[in-house]
């Protein structure tokens, strides 16, 4: 008993404590506890986002080479790369943010088992890097080559890391690698050549670059490392720079061509601009083409072709002529600064002669590019014709002029919407029939109704007739109508006992079974008699019925 | 009860009759201002002509003569673009009328509107087989039937009346399919004509470059608005862009 109290009470300390160790604002790791000397250690703070700042205590026996901040999933993560300065048993002092520290966490650092440093060289290979030039213009090619050579054989292909070339503008990188003999010994030589344009003047560094190679028959990985390069690069002259000039430095030719010299009016033209050289050219903007005003231009489309040595750009751009006549695209200039002649130089297409005819006519053809209006050229004489071809309407009925929209008319919305509401109501007509018809003595008692209704109505147009006969016919037809709604018998088959022992039976009470009989042996009498009644006592017999009717209403049965 | 639902049908029918008798706006100024029109067409004083015809119009005589006649004073005065958009406003009111659509022809010709395939050539002629209206009046007839033989149907119980509505229900099915293409074309969807020969851009911007130019007369979809640009699709070819919405007047 005790003893599962105890359990549950360490259950408990536990639960405690590992709720308060998950609700800490502060979270301090390192991803060792040993580490080689020249090994990286990294260690990551992670605090609230609401936290302005921690402080980091004072490391003496690390060196510092890496700090990075950055937010992930409302914590700010701090993360310190260090490297141990020598051998033994170091602790990171406690991390204080706001008024909560951590633990000190302690490091060992030992002495490598497999000797990884960065080297420039050794007795066998060699990693440099170099540029063609050390002084150059803004935006002018430099070729960065980052090289390696060894006597010795490798296990497999050396791993480079080349420098993020900041301040630059680098195009992709070339690897050539092979055996060459250098002062008459066998060297493997690996080549990595990268295009660099300066994109801003000062002196540049470029940072180094790393080579990872692993030696065969060893299971060691040696990594070089070559120095640091400075770039001296010197801003464009601002003496003689053309209107044209766009930036564009190196070594250029500009060409023009047209894809037809002779066309016709409307028809499409292309004209194709291509600059070529050994500079930067993706900052080469498309030069200005000065047309003649009979001349449209169209959007241009842009190729470039990248090699190592000289690039291009072709602008292509579409051309209608409007008018025919002969025409001169003019010479297309480009400027660009040489650094071999550190001066600026203007290069021209040559002027291209063009002859635009007139067009034919009915040319039918569409195409996205080369929808065109002829309609101007068309002469006063075919319009004449094509009106001449047709009759004017000059006998039009005015009043046959209604140009309203049947369908989204209102009135007519609403003679379709009554339409539908006769078409339910007829629908729920048939529905309430079906049900009524499902009771069959109901429906038969209501037809009586109906029926009695009918024949009272009857006999009051034979009221004040002479004929005395079908008033009282109908009166006699009417009251037992009148009885067979109440009980769906058939009366007119009864003699008058039979009617009112049926009567009684149905709690009909005996003045009113009286005057019913009473009413049906008047009927008899003066059915089949020439008795003379006044039209007072035929209409009270009239009254009577509509009396019983009330009566035998409120009987329920 | 069955009585008075006969007499609603029979209250429906007179409605309907009395409906479909349209108003006439025949009066001395119009006829006037119509024969003055005429005379100068005549005289080949285009100017004049086009408005007298649109005054005409602009009084709400909306007639597809005067629109065909105006298409061709337009054509006289060598805009195409109206004159195209007068045809087709013609053409929506009288799609069987033989000399619109041999100057719609015409028309289509000289503005070099693309040919149809075989299916748009087949879809068009089955549209210009009757204006919206007729056929409103035409498949709504057919409905008013088909609920008023449901409904004495419903009031008789004679397996007839159902017979017969079921057969007026295939007609209107039938019917359906055109109606809609009919209700698309003119009521949903925004058809117009351009009236001057423009320039369509890829995005409703000035200093975009223009892809492409579409002259007047051509008839298109308008697809979006936003403010002075309208975003068109030409209804043959397919291509689209942004226009200015000076240069199109719907249909």
């Amino acid at each position: 008993m005790i003893k599962n109290i105890f359990l549950l009470l360490y259950f408990f300390i536990f639960l405690f404590c590992a709720t308060d160790i998950y609700s800490s604002d502060l979270k301090v790791s390192v991803n060792k506890r040993e580490v080689e000397i020249n090994e990286t250690l990294l260690l990551t703070v992670e605090v609230d986002n609401n936290t302005d700042k921690i402080n980091l205590p004072k490391i003496t026996d690390f060196i510092v080479i890496l700090k990075d901040t950055f937010n992930k999933e409302k914590k700010k993560i701090y993360k310190y790369e260090f490297i141990p300065k020598g051998i033994g048993f170091f602790s990171i002092l406690s991390i204080t943010v706001g008024n909560k520290s951590s633990s000190p966490i302690s490091i060992k650092v030992f002495k490598s088992k497999n000797k990884k440093q960065s080297l420039q060289s050794d007795s066998s290979s060699l990693a440099e890097a170099f540029t063609d030039n050390a002084v150059v213009y803004v935006n002018q090619l430099v070729y960065y080559t980052l090289r390696f050579k060894t006597k010795r054989d490798l296990a497999c292909e050396p791993y480079y890391i080349l420098p993020t070339f900041q301040d630059f503008w680098k195009n992709k990188s070339n690897v050539k690698s092979g055996y060459k003999l250098i002062h008459g010994e066998n060297y493997f030589t690996f080549d990595v050549t990268a295009s660099l344009y300066p994109m801003r003047e000062g002196i540049l560094v470029i940072s180094p670059s790393t080579v990872s190679i692993e030696y065969l028959n060893s299971n060691t990985t040696t990594k070089f490392e070559t120095k640091t390069l400075k770039l001296k690069v010197l801003p464009l002259p601002n003496l003689n720079k053309p209107k044209s000039f766009c930036g564009a430095v190196g070594k250029y030719e500009i060409y023009s061509s047209v894809d037809k010299k002779v066309l016709k009016v409307n028809e499409p033209l292309i004209l194709s601009i291509t600059i070529k050289g050994n500079g930067n050219i993706n900052s080469i903007l498309e030069p200005d083409i000065k047309l003649p005003s009979e001349m449209k231009k169209y959007a241009t489309t842009i190729n470039i072709n990248k090699n190592a040595e000289i690039s291009s750009k072709k602008f292509q751009c579409m051309i209608i002529p409007t008018k025919e006549g002969n025409y001169i695209i003019p010479k297309i200039s480009f400027s660009y600064f040489n650094p071999y002649l550190k001066d600026y130089v203007s290069v021209n297409t040559k002027e291209i002669k063009i002859k635009v005819e007139k067009k034919k006519k009915k040319n039918i053809g569409t195409d996205k590019d080369n929808i065109k209006n002829d309609t101007d050229n068309n002469s006063k004489e075919d319009l004449i014709n094509l009106i001449n071809t047709f009759d004017i309407k000059d006998n039009i009925n005015l009043s046959n002029g209604s140009n309203t929209v049947l369908i989204t008319d209102k009135n007519f919305i609403l003679l379709v919407i009554s339409v539908i509401f006769l078409v339910i109501v007829s629908i729920f007509y048939r529905i309430r029939l079906y049900f009524l018809y499902k009771d069959v003595v109901k429906s038969q008692k209501m037809v009586a109704e109906q029926e009695f209704f009918k024949y009272m109505k009857k006999a009051k147009e034979h009221l004040g007739n002479a004929k005395k006969f079908e008033f009282f016919f109908y009166i006699d037809i009417a009251l037992k109508m009148l009885l067979k709604s109440k009980n769906n018998y058939e009366y007119n088959f009864m003699t008058k006992e039979e009617i009112a022992t049926n009567l009684k039976m149905l709690n009909f009470d005996t003045k009113l079974i009286n005057s019913v009989i009473y009413i049906l042996n008047i009927c008899d009498k003066f059915k089949f008699t020439n008795i003379m009644i006044s039209n007072n006592e035929m209409e009270k017999i009239y009254a009577q019925v509509y009396f019983i009717k009330e009566l035998s209403d409120k009987i329920i049965l | 009860m069955k009585k008075a639902l006969i007499f609603i049908i029979f209250l429906f029918f007179t409605v309907g009759f009395l409906y479909a008798k349209e108003n006439g706006i025949d009066t001395t100024a119009n006829k006037e201002l119509y024969k003055q029109a005429i005379h100068f067409q005549k005289t080949k004083d285009y100017h004049n002509s086009v408005k007298n015809y649109n005054i005409l119009i602009s009084k709400g005589v909306k007639n597809s003569d005067i629109y065909y006649n105006l298409a061709l004073s337009y054509i006289g005065l060598g805009e195409y673009g109206k004159s195209s958009l007068n045809i087709e406003r013609a053409l929506k009111i009288s799609p069987r009328d033989k000399d619109i659509r041999k100057l719609k022809r015409e028309l289509s010709k000289i503005i070099k509107e693309p040919k149809e395939n075989i299916a748009e050539k087949v879809i068009s002629q089955i549209k210009l087989i009757g204006s919206l209206n007729e056929l409103t009046i035409v498949v709504f007839t057919i409905f008013f039937m088909i609920c008023i033989f449901i409904s004495l149907y419903c009031l008789y119980y004679k397996k007839t009346y159902i017979k017969i509505a079921l057969i007026l229900f295939i007609f209107f099915m039938a019917n359906c399919p055109l109606m809609y293409m009919k209700i698309n074309d003119e009521l949903l969807s925004k058809k117009a004509v351009i009236i001057t020969t423009t320039q369509v851009r890829n995005r409703p911007i000035r200093k975009e470059v223009p892809s492409f130019e579409i002259v007047s007369g051509r008839k298109v979809t308008v697809l979006a608005e936003l403010g002075r640009w309208r975003n068109i699709k030409s209804s043959i070819d397919g291509f689209s862009g942004w226009i200015d919405k000076s240069s199109l007047e719907l249909i």
